[in-house]
């Protein structure tokens, strides 16, 4: 017993010393990754440049320095990852989170887990797989694809699921008692929590393996009826369930309450996650079983199904290597093999149990992918919350790579052992071969050798590669000095507005990039700096998002007035313009910067406050804006149309109608602005597309009485007319998909002759449904409807009678057919006045109006007129108002942006206003005729470029032909900056048919260009070297302009209070007011959230009572929040983010369950009460 | 492994072989019955109306070497050469580009293996 004791010491000591080597080893590794000056930073790392104003960030629940504020309830759970980025900063000198120790903590901590797992294990296992398993865990494609961004949520959660199996396997085996289980497990995962909320779909895999462990345990106890190993597991899981909610309760107490009474809800509803399903397919596509079978198949290594990205600094080795993918085969062979070299009881169970957790997970890290993706499917369209695992590799993979390690190391050592064993008994044959030194020695020279072999299997893991994301772009960069310099900067001085990021960042990428090295969706100044920096970047709203183009266009056109309101409208006091933006980067189509710099430097009302490098920052010269002020009346305009803004100068408070904004108290709104869409446009952009929606079922099939039953259900819940004439239109058009595959299939023609006939009935029924409805005829939307429905049916139907011409199908078929085409032809009669003649609505714009009073105006907005071919913005030069009667409206230029139309005599009620355009111009200019090389020989094409050519504008192609009878393709070529290469033309470019081709009326073709376009050129080219026959070319934009009405009100004149506040913390304020009178609007400019509340400060009995949450709430300038505070009986007021109540509740409870939880576990340890 | 398993040192004489197979036959009459009307239903499934729509080439692949190997109650021993041998296939056309018959011998894999983990463990519950 003595003996046996003795030899465990020595064994804890030979691993100590093993995890030391390691340690010193990782030490060194991630010394050379990140020598002196070198830090990671950017991408989606979250790893703070100042990592102490990151942790304090995370101490509230709203954070207030990045753009116009946010919440950060769900964020709070990663505190304790903060807590040690700011320890391991701190230790490493500076403030950056991505240093060296910080990469050598995570690395570390997986491979001490590793071995305290293989460890627990070691008596039934063997030695050799205590020391296999960590370096094998550590060190594999897995944890590595994310090291570029130091994943430490998934690191340390990783961490925490081999230390709970550990304690679970002894809870099992009844070494430790259930309670100090539980404990140990809480304060793991108190530390390792998987970051914030945002991070729980990391317990994917984490979930699988508690699922897999409890179902084997109750398998296996009901066949050896050891029911006490189930309540045993039933009991742990539970109390570790327990333990989990109460000790990191100050992360899902507030997420809670936001949840029930915010609308972050609405994050993880289905019908916002369910558009992730093409992510979800195109992750899952590369993650065949074949692939993950060899440890391989993630995502970011392939472009798609089969093709290796060649960007991936390492993909491509690892993929086409003829060795490495060679020993990639093993590795299936490997873990298996481990079920026939299960010797011991408890060896086989482990091996089934892990052996079942690979292949059960396998089914979940393949996500969509064959044959099982539709498990996954099934899971992910059905089972509530599942969506949030949209990236099923990257989640479920944990357990999966877990458990194949396991069966890895597990068959090595066995196989060492035996190896060594035999050839010991070669030489000698020792009375212990176990402690025989000859066997220890071989065991440990093989041991050693197959971690060696792993390791040089993964050798690219130990270059610095592992930081790059793509070959020439990395994580691990060196800060410029003068980054430094401005982060000093603004500690030292006393900035209390926002500041804004010039130039604006990219739009279609809204990524902060720099020349220097940096790249990432955070901006650069939001994670170096606790200031308040705002850019237009992805988490805005629209609404932000729009007054942020409002202000980058005054600057640009250089209005200084204009720039300098809205800057102190938005609390912006300060311009940071940055010279090292990637302005040579062709992805993105960023702005000079020596533009903005040369503009700010030229207004007055700016000055230059400072400059660091290649940073130079601007300030407005006259004060602060006022992050808390009150207003006495409001601007009501159109959510979405933040333009009227600009086009009426409005400079009061504005509320932006919506239906979630609700109303705006009727009595404070000085101006309304209600706009109206032009209808006409709807006809001038309906796509008529030909193609008939997939059938699976056909009428000849036994489930076609199904799909009638669901029809007349639909039918039944259909209860207005608009949506009875849409499900009819949508019956007509199955029917006729089934038509068409049924005389595909040259199915029985009574199904031909039953199915046509139901359509012909359906569209009677619309007919009289149309027929009777009143203005029907005038109804652009719907017309556009039954245009975009009846089109291919009626396209499909014609083709199919011109074939029935040649005598294939019976006379009753052609019958059915030519009904249905009557009817079409019947209904669109109807809507002649707006079908007729579309091309009419490319100059004339149609849109319905209400006057309720007789002050209302009448005005048109010009920013979306069109321009012509010389750069000039076409006008309406007629305007006409039909409501009963035709009145002709005056059109009077109001301000730069702004006709108004007035009419001749006051007009109150409905009507239907025109206004017409002239001629449109012709952007097109003609280079004549070529002859061009084609991947088919030479072509012959007319050409000629777009003059004037905006890449934000859509546009209307005509090309009208001289001769039907030619074969004619209209090719878009697209061009960013200087011309494409020859070798590149007419492939890879918008290509179209031109067919049919009629010389009475133009091909027409709607486009709409990329985001990144500078050029375009447009080309009509022949098969041949032929040249195309053609008449003209034209292209003119398509525009959609609003038609405002403006409501002036007279409202009596309040005067609001004088406003002082206090900033007691990002999510507190303290406010009084002076002066002025009820009612008022008194406005936080921060991001409007409902769980923002104001609340009176009253006087009571020798201290001050809060009151009740009482005041109206609203959303001003479509972002900040608004009380209306009515009377005047309080001058003193609390506004307080309400989660932060929940979080300092819920941070006592953590804190006492954790307190409680180490002192019993000490108590435990110490009087000795372990095992269970 | 193999060669231990099957015991084909030496080549034995065709009647011996036959009668053993014709034994094996015999004594697997019941199996060999299931397994191939299993295999014909498995087989044209993807040839019926409706049934096509969830059955595809990789699933049907799946859905065959997981009865199979149910069905005759594989060792896991012959599951592991099998899969041995599979692998070796594999990894031919994977190397020669082959990547989705690559893939196809993959689920064949997983489909055998998942049968033969299941059935590893039921002898496992058995014994004990």
């Amino acid at each position: 017993m003595l003996k046996r004791k003795r030899l465990e010491n020595k064994f804890l000591l030979i691993v100590v010393g093993y995890l030391l080597m390691a340690l010193t080893g990782l030490w060194f590794l991630t010394k050379s990754w990140l020598p002196p000056g070198f830090v990671i930073a950017g991408h989606d790392s979250g790893l703070a440049l100042a990592s102490r104003q990151f942790l304090i960030s995370r101490l509230f629940t709203w954070d207030d320095h990045i753009n116009f504020g946010q919440d950060n309830t769900l964020n709070i759970g990663s505190l304790t990852l903060h807590f040690m980025d700011f320890v391991l900063a701190t230790l490493a000198g500076g403030e950056v989170a991505g240093n060296q120790i910080s990469v050598f903590f995570w690395l570390a901590l997986i491979f001490s887990s590793a071995l305290i797992f293989s460890f627990t294990l070691h008596k039934h296992l063997n030695k050799a797989f205590v020391f296999i398993f960590p370096p094998f865990i550590t060190f594999n494609f897995y944890i590595f694809q994310s090291m570029f961004m130091l994943e430490r949520a998934k690191y340390g959660l990783f961490a925490a699921t081999m230390l709970f199996a550990a304690i679970t396997f002894l809870v099992l085996e009844r070494k430790i008692n259930i309670l100090l289980a539980v404990l140990i497990s809480s304060v793991i995962f108190f530390i390792f929590n998987g970051g914030s909320l945002w991070g729980l779909p990391l317990y994917g895999g984490f979930l699988i393996m508690i699922a897999t462990i409890f179902t084997h345990t109750l398998i296996w106890g009901i066949f050896t009826k050891r029911v006490d190993e189930i309540k045993r597991i039933l009991v742990f899981f539970l109390l570790a369930g327990f333990g989990y909610i109460l000790i990191n309760s100050y992360a899902i107490l507030p997420a809670f309450v936001k949840f029930r009474l915010g609308d972050a809800s609405l994050l993880f509803s289905q019908e916002n996650i369910a558009p992730n399903k093409a992510w979800l397919d195109y992750i899952s596509q590369t993650s065949s079983f074949i692939n993950i079978f060899r440890l391989q198949g993630i995502p970011d290594w392939y472009e798609d199904q089969y093709k290796v990205n060649a960007n991936h600094p390492y993909a491509f080795s690892y993929t086409t290597d003829k060795m490495l993918v060679g020993i990639s085969f093993i590795f299936p062979i490997l873990a298996f093999l481990s079920l026939v070299l299960a010797k011991t009881p408890v060896q086989k169970r482990l091996v089934s149990f892990f052996a079942l957790m690979v292949l059960i997970s396998m089914v979940f890290v393949s996500g969509t992918h064959a044959p099982l993706g539709f498990i996954y499917n099934f899971f992910y369209e059905n089972v509530p919350a599942f969506a949030i695992f949209r990236t099923p590799f990257y989640k479920f993979g944990s357990v999966f790579f877990f458990g194949m390690i396991f069966l890895i190391a597990f068959s090595l050592a066995s196989l060492i052992y035996k190896f060594s064993e035999k050839l010991v008994l070669l030489i000698e044959k020792p009375r212990n071969l176990q402690n025989s030194k000859k066997f220890a020695f071989l065991a440990l020279v093989l041991t050693g050798s197959v971690i060696f072999s792993w390791l040089a299997y993964h050798k690219v893991l130990f270059s610095p590669q592992v930081f790059n994301w793509q070959k020439t772009n990395t994580t691990r960069i060196t800060i410029p000095p003068y980054i430094n310099d401005f982060k000093s900067w603004s500690e030292t001085s006393n900035i209390n507005g926002r500041i804004l990021l010039l130039p604006p960042l990219d739009e279609g990428w809204r990524i902060d990039s720099y020349d220097w090295g940096y790249w990432s969706l955070s901006t650069l100044p939001s994670m170096l700096i606790f200031q308040n920096t705002v850019a237009n970047e992805v988490s805005l709203t629209n609404q932000e998002r729009d007054w942020l183009w409002e202000i980058f266009t005054e600057l640009e056109s250089g209005k200084e007035e204009e720039f300098v309101n809205l800057a102190k409208r938005l609390g912006i006091d300060f311009f940071l313009v940055r010279k090292d933006v990637s302005t040579d980067n062709p992805l993105f189509n960023l702005k000079s910067p020596k533009g903005f710099e040369d503009t700010l430097g030229s207004f007055e009302s700016v000055n230059k406050v400072a400059a660091f490098g290649k940073w130079t920052v601007f300030g407005l010269k006259n004060g602060h804006s006022d992050k808390i002020y009150a207003a006495g009346s409001l601007v009501e305009i159109p959510e979405n149309q933040l333009f009227l803004y600009r086009d009426f100068k409005l400079d009061g408070s504005i509320f932006l109608k919506s239906k979630r904004s609700g109303d705006a108290p009727d009595d404070f709104l000085s101006m309304q602005f209600k706009s109206f869409r032009c209808l006409s446009c709807l006809i001038e952009t309906a796509e008529t597309d030909t193609v008939l929606p997939v059938v699976r079922i056909l009428p000849n099939s036994p489930l076609y009485a199904l799909k009638r039953i669901r029809e007349q259900t639909e039918l039944i819940a259909a209860s207005s007319d608009e949506e009875k004439i849409n499900a009819y239109l949508g019956f007509s058009l199955r029917r006729v998909g089934e038509v068409k595959h049924m005389l595909d299939f040259r199915e029985k023609e009574k199904h031909l002759v039953a199915d046509l006939k139901s359509i012909n009935d359906y569209l009677v029924i619309v007919y009289q449904i149309l027929s009777s409805l009143p203005n029907s005829t005038k109804d652009f939307k719907q017309a556009k409807d039954i245009l975009q429905v009846l089109h291919p049916i009626e396209s499909n139907l014609r083709i199919e009678v011109d074939k029935a011409k040649s005598g294939t199908f019976s006379s009753s078929v052609i019958s059915g057919m030519t009904d249905v085409l009557w009817q079409i032809n019947r209904i669109k009669n109807l809507h002649s006045e707006i079908l007729g003649a579309r091309e009419r609505w490319e100059t004339e714009k149609v849109f319905g109006i209400e006057l309720s009073n007789p002050t209302d105006r009448i005005f048109l907005s010009t920013s979306f007129l069109p321009f012509d071919e010389d750069g000039n913005r076409v006008f309406p030069t007629k305007a006409v108002l039909k409501a009963g009667e035709e009145l002709s409206l005056e059109i009077i230029k109001r301000a730069d942006n702004l006709l108004e139309l007035a009419a001749p005599k006051a007009f109150l009620g409905k009507g239907y206003l025109s206004i017409i355009f002239n001629d449109l111009g012709n952007k097109f200019i003609s280079h004549g005729y070529s002859v061009e090389q084609a991947p088919r020989g030479l072509v012959g094409c007319y050409y000629g470029s777009v003059k004037k050519f905006d890449r934000t504008l859509s546009y209307k192609i005509k090309v009208n032909a001289k001769d039907k009878d030619q074969v004619l393709k209209l090719f878009i070529r697209e061009e960013k900056g200087e011309n494409l290469p020859l070798e590149y033309f007419l492939t890879g470019q918008r290509e179209v048919s031109i067919f049919p081709i009629s010389t009475y009326a133009p091909f027409e073709f709607i486009y709409n260009p990329a985001t990144n376009l500078d050029y375009l050129s447009i080309y009509v080219c022949t098969e041949d070297k032929e040249l195309p026959k053609i008449e003209k070319i034209s292209v003119h934009e398509i525009f959609s302009p609003y038609m405002v009405v403006s409501k002036m009100k007279d409202l009596p004149k309040y005067d609001p209070p004088k406003v002082s506040y206090e900033k007691i913390s990002p999510v507190q304020y303290k406010v009084s007011l002076e002066g002025g009178e009820s009612p008022f609007i008194l406005i936080l400019n921060e991001k409007f959230d409902p769980l923002w509340k104001i609340k009176p400060v009253k006087a009571g009995e020798g201290k001050e009572m809060e009151g009740d949450y009482e005041y109206k709430h609203l959303r001003i300038d479509g972002y900040s929040n608004g009380w209306l505070i009515n009377s005047r009986q309080d001058n003193r007021f609390i506004i307080e983010y309400l989660p932060q109540r929940f979080f300092r509740l819920g941070a006592i409870i953590s804190a006492t369950v954790l307190i409680v939880s180490i002192c019993t576990i000490i108590f435990l340890v110490k009087r000795g009460k372990i095992d269970g | 492994m193999a060669r231990k398993y099957f015991k084909i040192s030496k080549l034995p004489h065709y009647s011996e072989i036959e009668s053993k197979l014709l034994r094996w036959v015999l004594m697997n009459r019941y199996r060999v019955s299931i397994f191939f009307l299993t295999f014909l239903a498995i087989s044209f499934s993807p040839s019926f109306p409706y049934i096509n729509l969830f059955i595809n080439k990789s699933l049907l692949v799946f859905l065959l070497f997981f009865f199979f190997t149910v069905i005759f109650n594989l060792e896991i021993k012959i599951v592991l050469f099998f899969i041995c041998m599979v692998l070796f296939l594999a990894l031919g056309f994977y190397l020669i580009g082959e990547i989705e018959t690559a893939e196809l011998f993959g689920n064949f894999i997983y489909g055998i293996l998942f049968a033969g983990t299941i059935l590893y463990t039921i002898r496992l519950l058995k014994i004990n």
